[in-house]
């Protein structure tokens, strides 16, 4: 029998996505993001999100079956974000999922989205390895899990205790005069700078952290060690060298994720690692992720940048998987949830 | 067939109403979160009017004005089904629905000597939180004079009262959280406090339905203080939430020092 045609649903941030997928196929891969009307706001509005998201939600369904050629009637199952994410943005895509599934008599699957950011990367590099150590790393998410399979058995054994890597990329880039979002920001103005130049901390990264947080992140003091870095040279009259503080931040930020990531993997005995989120796609990261995984003797797998971001294709990935392994669907009536541990890959 | 839904109150009511206009179906839950509670009743009042998906001639949404999370809910769904069972998705202004209740219950409450004057205007007002309302006038007909607006209960009750001379009678739950209001005798209570889904249709009018021209939803627009953003005549709405307050968000400080070196955006 030919593997079930799934369409997925993603909204749970800035992003409505909708992909389509039959077995590890991609068929369709639509996403329209309003991170442009973020960008005066330099972060995520939710209000803006989800009126963009409801803006958005037909014509985004309307193009993803276009582009796979197929007709409604045959989607075999609908699959969505049922969490972590913004609320009312996670209420625009499961309530029209919802709608969806409803109209058409198909099964709904309300899924985590950071399992999904895991699954992706079977669309694009085949099977996943089992187990693996995934890190994703995002504006909204600074993850690292410990896969055994992604249907039920998800570990999260670190996360961050207060900013996602991509929110200190954007209060960074702030403070710096750059451009939202600030994750490509940073990097573009970092290629000219000298990523010693400033000593910025590495936190959670001292002996004294390792019982309780040998896994966790912090980034809220390096935000701050950047800002006050910043308004010390401005009391001094001083010029800011913005390349070289993109730079330094970036560094300490990348240094602290490989550090982190790659321990977990030699203390879970795991040479399979994968990394996903929108700051996958950053240039430091991905040079310091080939220098350790061959001194380590870890395969990295990174999906395609427009597979990193957030997208329906990875939420499809995700409930092919599910369906395929004969997991029960959700009925109509679940509630999405803002936090959602990876424990729960289905909601 | 009709299927009608409004999600912009707390109550998620939804109306199974034939071609003819005749209600076959209908039910409210309360419940905070519309997501969770809409399908299980649409699939319900289908089932109860003995209605198939494919009998449905057009999906109505109530599009407020209301909270905008529930009543996004309500429009996405009403839009989804729409597009997936190729039919037309119609908004129509929650307090128009209300308003027509009210004008419609006054036989039955005079019949039953409740306090209201059979020819009066009044007004619809629903909760906007914040502390304030989302409310319209109507003329004793149930058509809207002015609104949805969305302002502080006292200035409502002053607004109300300079445009009927008199103490205003107020259908909706939007003094609910202000009971003052009221009891102190500055309004009077009258009609229901939640709208019932089938009066959605009967706003743009049965025969209507399948081919009013849809009028865009009001966007806030500062110059006009916040009056007559949604035109007075339209009846018939494209199906998304009624949005009268701008989101909550300033845009970021830039830095006040030009720094050197900043590359090229």
């Amino acid at each position: 029998m030919a593997d079930p045609i799934v369409l997925g649903i993603e909204s749970s941030c800035d992003e409505t996505g909708i992909g389509v997928v039959q077995g590890t196929t991609l068929l369709a891969h639509q996403v329209a993001t309003s991170v442009e009307e973020h960008a005066r706001f330099g972060g995520v509005v939710p209000e803006i999100a989800s009126r963009a998201h409801l803006e958005s939600f037909v014509p985004t369904l309307d193009r993803a079956l276009a582009e796979s050629s197929l007709e409604l009637s045959d989607i075999d199952a609908v699959a969505v974000t049922g969490g972590p994410g913004l609320i009312g943005a996670l209420l625009v895509g499961s309530s029209g999922a919802k709608a969806l599934a409803w109209s058409l008599d198909r099964p709904i699957y309300a899924v985590n989205h950071l399992v999904a950011h895991v699954t992706v990367d079977e669309l694009e590099h085949g099977r996943l390895p089992e187990p693996m150590i995934a890190l994703l790393v995002s504006g909204g998410h600074t993850s690292l899990m410990r896969v055994g399979n992604v249907i039920d058995d998800v570990e999260t054994v670190g996360s961050t205790l207060d900013d996602a890597v991509g929110e200190a990329f954007d209060k960074v880039a702030r403070l710096l005069g750059l451009p939202f979002p600030g994750g490509p920001s940073i990097d573009r103005a970092a290629q000219e700078g000298d990523p010693e130049a400033i000593a910025f901390p590495r936190a959670l990264t001292a002996a004294k952290d390792q019982s309780q947080h040998r896994f966790n992140f912090s980034f809220s003091g390096l935000k701050t060690a950047v800002a006050r870095w910043v308004e010390d040279r401005q009391r001094q009259g001083l010029d800011l060298p913005v390349a070289d503080v993109a730079a330094s931040f970036q560094q300490a930020a990348v240094d602290v994720l490989m550090m982190k990531t790659f321990d977990a993997c030699d203390y879970f005995g795991i040479s399979d690692l994968q990394i996903g989120g929108g700051v996958a796609a950053n240039s430091a990261l991905r040079a310091s992720v080939e220098a350790r995984a061959l001194a380590a003797g870890v395969s990295v797998r990174i999906p395609s940048p427009h597979l990193c971001t957030d997208n329906g294709a990875m939420v499809a990935a995700l409930g092919s998987k599910l369906a395929r392994a004969g997991v029960p669907p959700n009925g109509l009536n679940f509630a999405v949830r803002s936090s959602l541990p990876t424990s729960s890959v289905v909601l | 067939m009709f299927l009608c839904l409004d999600t912009a109150t707390s109550r998620t009511t939804v109306a199974m109403v034939s071609g003819a206009g005749e209600l076959l179906a209908e039910s409210a839950v309360d419940h905070s979160d519309p997501g969770e509670v809409a399908l299980t009743q649409i699939d319900s009042a289908l089932d109860i009017a003995n209605v198939a998906k494919s009998d449905l001639a057009a999906v109505v949404v109530g599009v407020g004005p209301g909270p905008y999370t529930s009543t996004r809910v309500g429009c996405v769904v009403a839009q989804t089904i729409g597009f997936t069972l190729g039919i037309p998705t119609v908004g129509a202004c929650t307090h128009d629905a209300i308003a027509l209740q009210v004008v419609d219950g006054r036989a039955h409450a005079l019949a039953h000597g409740d306090d209201w004057d059979p020819h009066g205007a009044f007004i619809v007002a629903t909760d906007a939180r914040r502390k304030e309302i989302y409310w319209a006038a109507y003329d004793e007909h149930g058509s809207r004079v002015r609104g949805p607006e969305v302002a502080k209960p006292d200035a409502v009750v002053e607004l109300a009262r300079d445009l009927f001379g008199e103490t205003p009678a107020v259908a909706g739950d939007g003094f609910a959280r202000y009971p003052d209001f009221a009891d102190l005798g500055q309004i009077r209570l009258v009609g229901p406090k939640h709208p019932s889904a089938h009066w959605l249709a009967n706003v743009i009018g049965i025969d209507n339905v399948l081919t009013a021209e849809l009028h865009s939803g009001a966007l806030v627009d500062h110059e006009s203080n916040g009056q007559d953003l949604v035109d007075l005549q339209a009846r018939a709405f494209a199906p998304y939430p009624l949005y009268l307050r701008e989101p909550d968000a300033k845009p970021a400080a830039q830095p006040t020092v030009e720094y050197e070196g900043r590359p090229q955006q």
